[in-house]
């Protein structure tokens, strides 16, 4: 008994074999990897979101420690906006502004060194910015289409300037976004998003030198910041 | 006099001075310190999640400037009162 084998036949079946599996990728396994940077809402258009505060009180918390101190404080002055796809988080772009001189420890001396030119120097550098360009490793942990809310979270690149100096910097975020509804309306138009931010700067990077000997023993050499931003889309 | 109540004595004595020469030096400062943030977490009913947020609140708060000044001379007056205590 002979095998006769036509190669130019099982040739063609592994060809057809392969494009059908080239395509069953390009429309199964792609959409999945665009849909994971966004929520999947159907709207697939910039927004541009303004920080308001009657969505939620902006505030920006900062903490420094060292060994028998802990100096808690917090910015309100905060300002800014930035455009956001929420069906392409990766194109969100935008800044945020911040006045020196709305940081407060609950202690108006240690406030007073704070703008002090040894330290932030609030005359000088009146404000902190950081203005991101995109975001990457944008992965979605909820999105409820019905509900119009989904969270994500992610990391904003940008140019973080502080003490008149700037750098690139990465912070990871986690962004809610919450579609206009009757609830929402009662506080202020738009669609709502929720901005939250966690990540440290070192005040030498930024050549905040302080006071002589309190950098290590008085104040921390590492700011830990949180930021809880609120803004709603025009 | 006993040794002892003369080691409480020096030791608020001591305080007093250090708090005085503060409070001129740094014009009034010390006790003034009227507000402290607190750290409280907000629930968001809209995004549903929770926010941490650090509040300033009224409270009495201690010149951290004499703090750790007046702790050592309360520690070493009690350790010097206790050794006087015990030799007696």
């Amino acid at each position: 008994m002979k095998f006769h084998i036509d190669f130019r036949r099982t040739y063609a079946c592994s060809r057809l074999l392969t494009s059908k599996i080239v395509v069953a990728l390009v429309f199964l396994v792609l959409p999945t990897i665009v849909m994971a940077s966004g929520f999947g809402f159907g709207i697939n258009a910039n927004r541009t979101v303004q920080l308001n505060n009657k969505v939620g009180e902006n505030s920006i918390n900062f903490k420094s420690e060292v060994p028998l101190e802990r100096i808690l404080g917090k910015a309100t002055d905060i300002s800014g906006s930035f455009t956001i796809n929420p069906d392409n988080l990766q194109t969100a772009q935008g800044e945020i502004i911040v006045a020196v001189s709305s940081m407060k420890t609950g202690i108006k001396k240690r406030d007073d060194h704070l703008y002090a030119p040894d330290w932030l120097d609030a005359a000088k550098y009146p404000v902190i910015t950081f203005k991101f360009s995109s975001l990457v490793n944008v992965k979605v942990s909820s999105a409820d289409v019905q509900a119009g809310r989904g969270v994500a979270t992610a990391e904003a690149f940008g140019n973080f300037t502080m003490h008149g100096v700037t750098k690139q910097i990465t912070i990871p975020i986690t962004i809610t976004y919450v579609k206009e509804s009757t609830k929402t309306r009662e506080k202020a138009p738009g669609d709502f998003v929720l901005v939250q931010a966690n990540f440290s700067v070192a005040l030498k990077d930024f050549n905040v030198a302080g006071t002589k000997g309190q950098i290590g023993s008085k104040v921390g050499e590492k700011i830990d910041l949180e930021a809880n931003l609120y803004g709603a889309s025009k | 006099m006993k040794r002892s109540s003369l080691f409480i004595i020096l030791t608020f004595v001591c305080v007093a001075v250090l708090a005085l020469t503060r409070w001129y030096v740094d014009g009034k400062q010390l006790w003034t310190k009227q507000e402290m943030v607190v750290e409280i977490i907000e629930k968001d009913d809209i995004f549903g999640t929770e926010v941490r947020k650090n509040t300033i609140v009224p409270g009495f708060w201690l010149g951290l400037d004499i703090a750790g000044t007046t702790s050592i001379i309360a520690i070493l007056a009690i350790v010097v009162t206790l050794r006087a205590n015990r030799k007696r």
